[in-house]
């Protein structure tokens, strides 16, 4: 007994004694790490708070959101892409004309790109895709949601460096949906894949991007990525890009494990007493919003309903109270005001909670319950069920709507559940109002012409509208028909957006410098500071690892002197083992 | 070493745990198909996607029928148990390969977490259990049943979350996510150690601290009922010295103990899963809460299969070991 006993005391100690005396061995413990990579610039980044694992980073398997997206495109290149001010810039094809009614498009490729394993890339390559990801891709959850090929009739390969893609009718956004959203995959990888969503060797994501994957480890969900030497562009500013997951950005980026991150508003309020850290803002284009099931609920049919709702919810309110300032307020006409496509000019709903009180009595709910609680004409409760994720924003959302609501005698009953439960129940129609958070896309296209289908709201002049949109190639002509559905949208109230958030990156600016966001997102909208030409166009500021290593011995505090601590907590920890052995050998 | 009757009765019980086994397949089946949000919203972008996904209804047909989604209820229930059989949980679908391959890549490191934290927190609840139970009522019992307790109460994500405060961003001390450094360059197999040492040690702490109490309190009780027996008292008379007690002691209470540590397996699982998912350690809790939030269903299947097997399992260890122990627990 006695033995175990002093084990125990051995443990006990040993934990004691480290706490102690570990900062004294941090400095030599902290030199010894990471001595090796070297000359070599590895950048750390994290996708910030939300999950860091977006699958595998090819074209066909990457997980099917933003992030995924991204993840692939290190990797691959398209035929063209936004660069740091949303213009199109050429990628594989250097440059392009379409004819006169909009039907063809050439590309004149680059003849001096090659593929990640040394072979050449041509036309036939670009054909080849297009064909594969449109007869076989199809199925996939990737190619289905990601790839917009139903427009294209046939793609053809008149010489090695010209691609002629052939519609079947003018779509106005297919420079920024299609040709600068579809990568580019190398024909003597892939023609023999027959089930593009299960292949995932290491061949699989053999691009003519700007990086190459040297390792996806999805256990430990990371990625590691070394720069393209070869790259069409210049070669990257860093030589080894890493994802890692993080439990707390925050934490991580101020002890230095991680370089950089995406993070929400309030996270960077935690940050704002690091110097070294550069924040950048961008255009979210994710909002959220009041969703009615229009359809099945013949109070929230009604139209004046829904204008008397939107009159007594006070959205700059909510939004302050909800993102601290990290977003803007909803407007009736949906697109956000920072969006070229934006149309100030459309009816407001002013906070007015007298104009509802009177739109109510007006609309047959004028008697009240003991509670306050206005009732309908046959004597019920007017009461919805309000649907919501249960995360910190939407609980707030989901409380402040309650609040308002309630002023004007309208009773909300909170229904929260995951995110899955919320979106099952509101796919199946059960549910009175749901608070939808969710990326906009930037281009109308997408942003708008789903709004009959995730609205529940079937407008036929909306409809026609948002069809002669897809086919106006003259971008003014576009911009009125636009405006005209915006004008539409803030009429008939199908949707209430209260806020659209901001998104923000945190970066060691003492290391690298040079992260933007790309006005209209990438990939055919997701906002990301992650454009790959932020690794073309930025800035390294940061040494060596070696150099690193040399300077920390001599300045203990400096920022990226903590960046190498990643297990110094072993060494000291180790001598007080020892130190209680020895004394408890000696008390013997 | 066993006579006939504990054959019977490893049997049995045997018996018993496999069917235990069999309703949770069942229920690891029909749990999640009964819960609203399909797979399907799940890859095809729900409202949270970044991008709105619109798809007609032929290609979704079709990815149902890919996925076996069409097929009716009880034949997917057939062909899922068959698979099982072959250790086939079919494929990730969020990862795309197997699903064998995700839960034996995650397995090892929660074995390693759950493995230490069991046997740490056992040997630290059985010492300062006994302790305390021999020191009843005087001032270190108290403040060992004072404390002890507290750890048990305060929430695990709270203890996880001061645990990454004040050790891994104020001292510094240990990394605060992971099981490794990514990507780091090792210089020989001790600095691979000291890196998934240093990486455990916050995960190990919170798991152990949560777990310990309950064996703590338990040895305490046990302990302390044998202080009233006659042989107790012999022992005294006898003039032994305490540690001859105290394993006499020990002894005549490691039944109880043996059956609160197995079923301490279960609730562990639970810990493990908040523990891993506060420090980003890749184990299967991690792996279960994300495929949670993805609802990937085979995924799941195949973690919790995994994990009631080896909960299971460790119940089973310990019946047997109780009735090695105690020759009357094999005669019902």
């Amino acid at each position: 007994m006695k033995s175990i006993g002093r084990i125990f005391l051995f443990i006990l100690s040993f934990f004691i004694i480290t706490s102690l005396f570990c900062p004294l061995f941090l400095t030599s413990a902290a030199a010894v790490e990471n001595s090796s990579e070297e000359n070599s610039k590895v950048f750390k980044a994290s996708w910030g708070a939300s999950s860091s694992d977006w699958g595998f980073p090819s074209p066909l398997t990457f997980y099917p959101r933003g992030p995924g997206y991204i993840m692939m495109s290190f990797c691959f290149d398209s035929l063209v892409w936004p660069d740091d001010t949303g213009n199109i810039t050429g990628m594989l094809a250097s440059s392009w004309e379409e004819s006169s009614d909009g039907l063809t498009w050439t590309f004149h490729l680059r003849n001096d790109v090659k593929w990640h394993d040394g072979e050449p890339f041509k036309a036939s390559d670009v054909v080849f895709t297009y064909d594969y990801i449109r007869d076989k891709a199809a199925i996939s959850p990737i190619g289905a949601s990601w790839y917009n090929t139903a427009v294209i009739e046939s793609v053809k390969a008149p010489d090695d460096y010209t691609v002629q893609i052939q519609l079947n009718k003018p779509y106005a956004p297919f420079m920024q949906q299609v040709a600068a959203v579809i990568p580019i995959m190398p024909e003597h990888i892939w023609k023999n894949v027959d089930d593009p969503t299960r292949y995932v060797e290491a061949k699989a994501a053999i691009g003519t991007g700007p990086f190459v994957l040297e390792d996806y480890d999805k256990d430990k969900q990371s990625y590691k990525y070394s720069a393209n030497k070869n790259y069409f562009l210049g070669k990257p500013v860093i030589d080894t890009l890493i994802f890692v997951k993080s439990a707390d950005p925050v934490i991580s980026l101020k002890v230095g494990d991680i370089d950089e991150a995406g993070l929400t508003f309030d996270q960077v309020q935690a940050l704002n007493d690091s110097e070294n850290i550069k924040i950048v803002e961008g255009a979210g284009y994710w909002v959220y919003r009041l969703r009615f099931n229009i359809p099945s609920n013949s109070i929230l049919g009604n139209l004046d309903v829904r204008k008397a709702i939107y009159h007594s919810l006070d959205c700059e309110d909510i939004q302050k109270k909800v993102l601290h300032g990290g977003g803007i307020t909803g407007n009736p006409g949906y697109v956000p005001p920072y969006s070229s496509w934006y149309n100030s000019n459309v009816t407001k709903y002013a906070y007015d909670p007298a104009t509802a009180n009177k739109i109510l009595d007006d609309a047959g709910y004028d008697k009240k319950d003991s509670d306050g609680i206005r009732l309908t004409p046959d004597g019920k409760r007017l009461e919805f069920q309000l649907l919501y994720t249960s995360d910190q924003q939407n609980q707030r959302i989901a409380e402040l709507v309650q609040s308002y609501l309630k002023n004007v005698g309208i009773g909300v009953v909170f229904k929260p559940g995951d995110m899955k439960t919320v979106d099952g129940l509101v796919s199946s129609g059960k549910f009175d109002i749901a608070i939808y958070s969710h990326g906009t896309s930037t281009d109308p296209a997408r942003m708008l012409n789903s709004f009959p289908e995730s609205t529940g709201w079937n407008n036929t002049e909306f409809t026609s509208l948002a069809n002669q949109q897809m086919i106006t190639l003259d971008e003014k002509e576009r911009k009125v028909l636009v405006d005209k559905m915006q004008v539409l949208i803030a009429d008939n109230v199908p949707t209430i957006p209260l806020l659209y958030r901001n998104v923000y990156s945190a970066c060691d600016q003492d290391k690298f410098d040079g992260f933007f966001y790309t006005p209209g997102g990438v990939g055919g909208g997701v906002p990301t500071e992650y454009n790959k030409l932020v690794f073309i166009y930025g800035k390294w500021n940061g040494q060596s690892s070696t150099a690193l290593n040399k300077n920390e011995s001599t300045s203990k505090e400096s920022a990226s002197g903590v960046n190498t601590m990643n297990a110094p907590g072993i060494l000291p920890a180790t001598l007080a083992f020892a130190v209680v052995c020895v004394l408890y050998r000696r008390k013997k | 070493m066993l006579d006939r009757i504990q054959w019977g009765h490893v049997f049995s019980r045997g018996l018993e745990y496999a069917l235990t086994f069999f309703i949770i397949l069942t229920v690891n089946f029909f749990l999640p198909r009964f819960m609203p949000g399909g797979p399907l919203l799940s890859i095809l972008g729900s409202q949270n996607a970044d991008l709105p996904v619109v798809i007609d209804e032929e290609t979704k047909y079709k990815l149902m029928d890919y996925y076996h989604l069409n097929d009716p209820l009880h034949l997917q229930f057939v062909h899922y148990l068959r698979d099982a059989a072959h250790l086939d949980f079919g494929y990730s679908i969020f990862y795309n390969v197997p699903v064998l391959d995700v839960v034996l890549g995650r397995l090892p490191w929660t074995l390693l977490l759950m493995g230490t934290a069991l046997l740490l927190s056992t040997m630290l609840g059985i010492f300062l259990g006994l302790e305390s139970s021999w020191k009843r009522g005087q001032r270190i019992d108290s403040l060992l049943l004072i404390t002890l307790p507290l750890f048990r109460s305060v929430p695990v994500f709270f203890l996880g979350t001061l645990l990454i405060f004040f050790f891994g961003y104020r001292m510094g001390f240990f990394p605060v996510s992971g099981a490794v450094t990514p990507y780091m360059d090792y210089q020989g197999s001790l600095s691979v150690a000291k890196d998934i040492i240093s990486h455990l040690v916050l995960p190990l702490t919170c798991l152990t601290a949560f777990e310990m109490p309950g064996t703590y309190l338990l040895v305490r009780n046990v302990c302390s009922q044998q202080f009233e027996r006659p042989y107790i008292l012999m022992d005294i008379a006898r003039g032994l010295k305490d540690r001859h007690v105290k394993n006499h002691i020990l002894l005549n209470s490691i039944v109880p103990i043996v059956n609160q540590v197995a079923a301490m397996l279960g609730f562990m699982v639970g810990g493990a899963v908040f523990v891993e998912t506060i420090f980003s350690y890749p184990g299967m809790g991690l792996l279960v809460y994300n495929s949670f939030i993805e609802r990937d269903y085979p995924v799941l299947q195949g973690a919790f299969v995994f994990i009631s097997f080896f909960v299971l399992a460790g119940n089973y260890a310990a019946d047997i070991i109780c009735s090695y122990i105690d020759g009357r627990s094999g005669q019902e």
